[in-house]
């Protein structure tokens, strides 16, 4: 009885593997071996000859050196990227947890709304979003990148704005933060869906037992909506924290591909992957041993 | 919902505990809520499309009309001079076929792979099955960037395990396979599961098979059927959802991917990567050119190149939104 049990269980695993298989052989040949190979080139000299291949000769921690006392470039960049991610996941949060309380409820028009809340999720990637954005026809034609990303003209809200009679500061303040609006709209079209899904997920009945208790809207949303979605922003935060950590327009990631591939400094740039990947991993990993547990558990069982 | 029933089917006065009339300004309020609200949805709303609506202003005018100050949004002359430019001076047709291919078939080996893994990781207990996971998350927190060097290497000199520098060593031959600027090195790399965030993917269908229930599969199982044919004719069925999504995401991700393509590729161009070189490439065709019309040209190409994804997105948009829903995505 005992034997036979195994055998199955030995069959199940069989079967189970071989639907992982083929990710096993991929995550050796372009993960885990390309990860360990830029690991080594950090501490390695580089040099591709196309007739021969390449060499590679030991330097030491020298390039790690180049990172953190020579170039500023790494702990600059460093610095911008964090305290962006810092300021902008709380905003994309709400925005996305606002979007998504408005687009659950009933209304007319929602499937209309709900189409173009997700927009952003089919055009925010690659280039289309930076030219949309206006900014490579300046950075082509122009020869900069300045005065990229305002997708709207601000001078009619900055006109009204200023007939008013407030100060200056709070003008440029408040064009700052609806300019700000525009980009987070653009970056929260997934999290609006997942925060939406999460939503769904919390049974109407609780609503209703609620109202019959006399509770408000208000109370409604901290009690019952808040602690029932809380797996679902969980994950949103941590889904928009790697977002941007590995999108393709932070300035960290531009810096190790131009070093990489308009410099030609293979080993400084892998010295600053492996430094960068590091931070993230650090980040993240204790994001998601600190808070994980509560959240990701209880949603999986 | 009508406004009108709204305002006559709400209360605006109610006896209080000591059976006092009072204004409780419950419509009121209500019907200014619900204004608030749809302003903040129109104005949101505004602000996503305006992008779009800028796009459509500018591809179909005339050069000349662009700093017009009285043009703003609707232009007097429609043309679509530009839009000729830009489809025949760029070869749209091949850039178009070469997007097509790209970006649908990783998809379709994406899907594929991706789900066969997903419902490994839900449904089968197997030693290192913790350690993959883990990788699976390392996968997914770290940039593609970062193993771009190593990659670039090893597709332009493609040995893997060093089987064919073994059969070069026992035969004497000096053969190389160069998978740099082919489309082999995005194709193989979707069909084992670590393609374009396949990580994201893999994790979509591992959560929404553990959320079927158990017992469908038993019934197959008891019925005397395979594991494969289980996944194919049992769960395959019943993953709709998930399907889709995945679908759509990897489509509209490998369709505007600019990392891989310029990464990995020289020759190669698809629609995405053309577009950051578009006002350069047309200005070669075309001998007078001015500011104006590099603007009309770039929002052209956005034209050409975002129409099938729109059109893809109206199609489908009704069920991707229910799947995703449905899905719970990332639990």
């Amino acid at each position: 009885m005992k034997r036979k049990r195994t055998g199955f269980e030995g069959r199940r695993a069989r079967a189970g593997f071989l639907f992982v298989l083929p990710f096993v052989i991929g995550l050796l040949l372009f993960f885990i071996k390309p990860l360990c190979d830029t690991i080594w080139y950090s501490f390695a000299n580089l040099s591709v000859n196309y007739e021969t291949g390449f060499q590679t000769t030991f330097q030491g921690l020298r390039y790690y050196r180049e990172m953190l006392t020579v170039q500023p470039d790494f702990l600059l960049n460093l610095q911008a990227v964090l305290t962006e991610v810092l300021y902008r996941v709380p905003m994309v949060v709400i925005f996305s947890t606002f979007a998504a309380v408005m687009l659950n409820r009933q209304f007319a028009g929602r499937g209309f709304f709900r189409a173009v809340f997700f927009l952003p999720v089919i055009i925010m990637s690659g280039a289309l979003i930076s030219v949309l954005s206006a900014d490579t026809v300046s950075s082509s034609v122009m020869g900069d990148s300045s005065g990229g990303n305002e997708v709207l003209n601000m001078t009619v809200l900055q006109e009204i704005l200023s007939a008013l009679p407030i100060g200056s500061s709070i003008v440029s303040f408040l064009t700052t933060a609806v300019n700000s609006l525009v980009d987070i709209s653009w970056y929260s079209g997934i999290q609006v869906l997942l925060i939406l899904a999460g939503l769904q997920n919390i049974p109407g009945t609780l609503y209703e037992a609620a109202k019959i208790e006399g509770a408000n809207a208000w109370s409604c949303f901290w009690k019952i909506t808040f602690p029932g979605c809380k797996p679902m922003l969980f994950m949103t935060v941590v889904y928009t924290i790697i977002d941007y950590f590995t999108s393709s327009n932070n300035v960290m990631i531009k810096l190790i591909r131009d070093e990489a591939f308009s410099n030609f400094k293979y080993s400084y740039a892998s010295a600053l992957s492996v430094g960068y990947s590091l931070i993230i991993l650090l980040i993240v990993g204790a994001i998601l041993l600190l808070f994980g547990r509560n959240y990701v558990s209880s949603s999986q069982e | 919902m009508k406004l009108t029933q709204f305002l006559s089917n709400r209360r605006f006065f109610r006896y209080d505990r000591r059976m006092q009339l009072r204004f409780i300004g419950n419509g009121a309020v209500n019907v200014l809520l619900q204004i608030l609200i749809y302003l903040y949805l129109l104005g949101v709303s505004y602000v996503i499309c305006s992008p779009i609506l800028y796009m459509l202003s500018m591809a179909f005018r005339p050069g000349e009309q662009v700093n017009d100050p009285n043009v703003v949004w609707i232009p007097t002359k429609l043309t679509l001079e530009n839009l000729a430019n830009v489809w025949n001076n760029l070869d749209y047709e091949t850039l178009l076929t070469n997007t097509v291919i790209f970006s649908g078939v990783s998809t379709i080996l994406s899907v594929i792979s991706c789900c066969m893994i997903g419902y490994g990781f839900a449904r089968f207990k197997f030693r290192g099955r913790n350690f993959l996971l883990v990788m699976l998350i390392v996968m997914l927190i770290i940039p593609t960037e970062i193993v771009s060097i190593p990659n670039y290497l090893l597709f332009s000199d493609f040995d893997p395990l060093g089987i064919l520098g073994l059969i070069n060593s026992i035969a004497g031959t000096e053969l190389r396979i160069n998978i740099f600027d082919n489309l082999l090195n995005t194709f193989l790399p979707a069909a084992t599961g670590v393609g374009l965030r396949s990580g994201l993917y893999i994790l979509i269908f591992m959560q929404f098979f553990r959320g079927l229930p158990k017992e469908i599969e038993e019934a197959a199982y008891v019925d005397g059927s395979s594991t494969w044919y289980t996944l194919w004719r049992v769960m395959l069925p019943n993953a709709k959802p998930a399907l889709i999504t995945v679908f759509l995401f990897s489509l509209v991700w490998y369709w505007n991917d600019t990392t891989l393509s310029t990464l990995y590729y020289d020759q190669f161009q698809t629609v995405s990567t053309e577009l950051l070189t578009i006002g350069d490439s047309i200005r070669q065709f075309v001998q007078v050119t001015t500011y104006s019309d590099i603007v009309t040209w770039v929002q052209c190409g956005v034209f050409l190149s975002l129409t099938p994804l729109i059109l893809l997105y109206v199609f489908f948009q009704r069920h991707f939104v229910e799947s995703i829903v449905t899905t719970g995505l990332v639990g």
